[in-house]
């Protein structure tokens, strides 16, 4: 018998169009950008090595300029971060006017990259300053895998990956709904900067083989995004459903 | 085919303590003399359902001290009933199994008729059967010995004893008359069986039959405590009115298996029913129902066996009760059905022929109309009011549908109460639209948009739950009084009312809230 599909008609692709039409082009610009454009090219510069100070900012910036910088900042997070914003949008989608969704969407989107963007700065300076202070790039990347891993296993990153799936309810008319939206994004933003900023600052530190590590962090926030909400708890988790969702579609593919 | 074991109707055993709950009692009494971590204990098969342990040990159905399933057995087993999902029907369908599987095992070990033993069910639309069946009201057993393992304390609803209750004024059998299983969801139909989802513990919208009848049993015999509070001030439920302690009551099984009979004769009764399209009245077909959670990569639906071993199903083997092993002495639904009749529909709007269209149940696309500009507090005794703001062009296109001017069915419309969050799931209440403030009871009766049950509202409620405390939603068709507002000309208008009435009070406490209260139209 014919198998029919769960009524989800076109909305999925829907949800995705915006989000593929932000990440995928950021992504094609990172595996294709050399020198200047990308920020882990920064990273694998290894005559960063001095003591952190403006003279050595002042150095570090004249192989890439700020702007090079925060425009790879924002290749980065477009890239990596704006898939995870899916469930969120097929939520607001599903909760609106017709008339009002594309602009909706606009804003909560909007609102979500402010955070990332906004975060940037903080985050290069770190990077750099890390970078600056340390020799080579190896033991820098080692310490900041291992914040990592502590922040990962921690309460506060479970709370802030339970509050990502949160859905509060919005408003259907404007202006409210606008505010909704955007606050709903700033809010997702907050949260999923709170979960990820440790994973995000390790793959700037890495010392090489940058799109690789992005691709491999990226995939990473993606699939622990697929695991349901638990009480905050020191906990080792792993991105179980993931793991689990492949291997059962692998065992189909061979039967 | 004279190997099935028959399900029969609790009231019509011939007798009270006949056979089938006799034998019922003494295969409860055996699990329950087992501790919590046993998965062959009443306590594990109740946790299986949902657990709330501080509750249970407040009610001394556990000790504090006692050791509760092993890190092992609580990620394979315990939580994982199915609520607000497709996945509702078959995976209760595999707890009924494996619990009579289990208790005719007792019933073996005691020398009784395990062969042929079923579990009974309890079908309270009957006549004379909208009370508790007698033999779960009395502490004591038929020879007056008072240990009897049917009776709980903590039924505090108006269905939890003796006293009949009118229950067609509370739920119906409507969504019978449903031939989708899985509606569209996302704030219109979800079905007879439900929305389609993941692995589902709670959270989200009901089907058709979860909602009607199931949730609202679950509150009418449940009820809460009229006295006491839980330890962390929040009201009492009974144990049949929240999913994490539902279990423990034996009258459980006696309810599910009604549930369990209904999907079965929404299928197959009367046989040949008329249907509009080839899924009418089928099962959903796709390979995500069928091969339930696990294909998405979520827990699978699982069991322990009378030895302990673990029993793994999928909704694929959850579909012919003959398969299984049993049947239903009656598959009649026990009250009348309220179906959709698209040509009474037209006939009623005035609506030529000509409008093509199938059954409105066909349609699939869905939009929003309009919705509160704020969420409201529910507490107290008396009714709740407030209103909706409709979207203009939409209730434009829904008001052309409703007079035959697009060239398709008219439209069904929904009303959702969302993001419904809280502390007690004993709480019911009667939704009511476009009604003036000073309605006559006539009048109110035909705005009364439905009964909604908050069964499973703590735990849709939890930061660290699965919606991350979304609550659930609930979604009342309101086609009918719709189209009795568009004939009235009464439809188009910028605000529609929407009451609340609780059936009983609810406790501030309870911290009872709904996001926002939204109106969708269901289109072709």
């Amino acid at each position: 018998m014919r198998r029919t599909d769960p009524p989800r008609g076109r909305e999925p692709g829907r949800v995705a169009a915006p989000l593929a039409l932000l990440s995928v082009p950021a992504w094609l610009l990172l595996a294709l950008g050399s020198g200047g454009i990308a920020v882990p090219e920064l990273c694998s510069s290894a005559l960063l090595w001095s003591v952190p100070s403006v003279e050595g900012l002042r150095y570090a910036f004249t192989f890439v300029a700020p702007q090079v910088l925060a425009m790879g900042w924002g290749l980065m997070v477009a890239a990596m971060m704006l898939p995870t914003l899916a469930g969120t949008l097929g939520y607001v989608r599903a909760r609106s006017l017709g008339r009002l969704r594309g602009r909706l969407v606009a804003l909560v989107i909007c609102g979500y990259l402010a955070v990332w963007l906004a975060a940037g700065p903080v985050m290069l300076a770190l990077a750099l300053a890390l970078h600056l202070a340390a020799p080579g790039g190896g033991q820098v990347f080692i310490a900041a895998l291992a914040v990592a891993l502590l922040w990962q296993v921690s309460p506060w990153k479970q709370a802030a990956l339970n509050r990502c799936h949160r859905r509060p309810a919005i408003a259907a008319f404007a202006p409210e709904a606008y505010g909704d939206a955007l606050r709903l994004g700033l809010g997702t933003g907050l949260w999923c900067l709170q979960s990820c900023w440790a994973l995000m600052l390790a793959s700037l530190l890495a010392p090489g083989w940058h799109f690789a590590a992005m691709a491999v962090v990226a995939l990473f926030i993606w699939a622990e995004r697929l695991e349901p909400p638990r009480p905050p708890a020191w906990r080792l988790r792993a991105p179980l459903r993931a793991w689990r969702l492949a291997s059962f579609r692998l065992a189909s593919v061979g039967r | 085919m004279s190997q099935l074991r028959t399900r029969q109707n609790v009231y019509k055993l011939g007798s009270a303590w006949a056979d089938p709950i006799l034998w019922y009692a003494r295969g409860v009494q055996k699990l329950k003399e087992r501790p919590l971590a046993d998965r062959t204990s009443w306590t594990f098969y109740g946790g299986i359902h949902g657990i709330f342990r501080a509750l249970w040990d407040f009610y001394g159905i556990t000790d504090p001290n006692e050791p509760g399933p092993s890190q092992a057995d609580t990620v394979t087993f315990i939580d994982q009933c199915q609520h607000q999902s497709f996945f509702f029907l078959p995976w209760h369908r595999g707890y009924l199994m494996a619990i009579e599987t289990l208790i005719r095992s007792e019933i073996e070990a005691l020398g009784g008729p395990h062969e042929s033993w079923a579990l009974p069910y309890w079908n309270y639309f009957g006549d004379g059967q909208n009370a508790l069946p007698p033999e779960f009201r009395s502490p004591d057993w038929p020879d007056g010995t008072g240990d009897n393992p049917l009776f709980v304390v903590q039924r505090w609803g108006p269905m939890g004893g003796a006293q009949p209750f009118d229950i067609g004024s509370r739920t119906n059998l409507d969504p019978m008359g449903d031939p989708v299983f899985t509606g569209p969801g996302g704030g219109v139909s979800t079905g007879f069986g439900g929305p389609a989802t993941g692995f589902n513990w709670q959270g989200g919208s009901s089907g058709g039959l979860e909602m009607n009848p199931h949730n609202i049993v679950h509150g009418l015999v449940g009820g809460g405590s009229p006295t006491d509070t839980f330890s962390d001030g929040s009201p009492l439920p009974g144990l049949m009115s929240t999913p994490t302690a539902a279990a423990l009551d034996p009258i459980f099984y006696l309810h599910h298996c009604n549930i369990d009979r209904l999907w079965q004769s929404w299928n197959v009764f009367p046989a040949g029913k008329p249907s509009a399209a080839p899924t009418d009245w089928q099962n959903p077909n796709n390979l995500d129902w069928l091969q339930g959670p696990a294909r998405s990569g979520e827990r699978r639906f699982v069991m322990p066996k009378p030895d302990g071993s673990e029993w793994v199903y999928t909704p694929t083997e959850m579909q012919k009760i003959d398969a299984l092993g049993y049947e239903y002495d009656d598959l009649t639904p026990g009250a009348a059905v309220q179906g959709m009749d698209m040509a009474a529909r037209r006939a009623v709007l005035g609506i030529a022929a000509a409008a093509r269209g199938g059954p409105a149940v066909a349609a699939s696309s869905s939009e929003m109309m309009g919705a509160s500009d704020k969420g409201l507090a529910l507490s107290g005794k008396g009714a709740t009011r407030t209103t909706v703001r409709t979207d203009a062009a939409v209730r434009a296109r829904v008001s052309n549908s409703l007079a035959g001017r697009a060239a398709t069915a008219p439209d069904r419309v929904f009303l959702n109460l969302e993001n419904i969050t809280g502390l007690y799931d004993a709480v019911i209440f009667e939704v009511y639209v476009g009604l003036a403030a000073d309605a006559d009871d006539a009048t109110r009766q035909a705005h009364l948009a439905g009964n909604v049950s908050l069964f499973g509202v703590r735990q849709a409620s939890d930061m660290a739950g699965r919606h991350s405390g979304g609550g659930i939603n609930a979604t009342l068709e309101i086609t009918g009084i719709v189209d009795k507002l568009h004939l009235a000309g009464n439809f188009n208008v910028d605000e529609l009312s929407v009451e609340i009435v609780p059936m009983d009070e609810i406790p501030e406490a309870a911290q009872i809230r709904i996001g926002r209260i939204s109106l969708y139209r269901q289109f072709e």
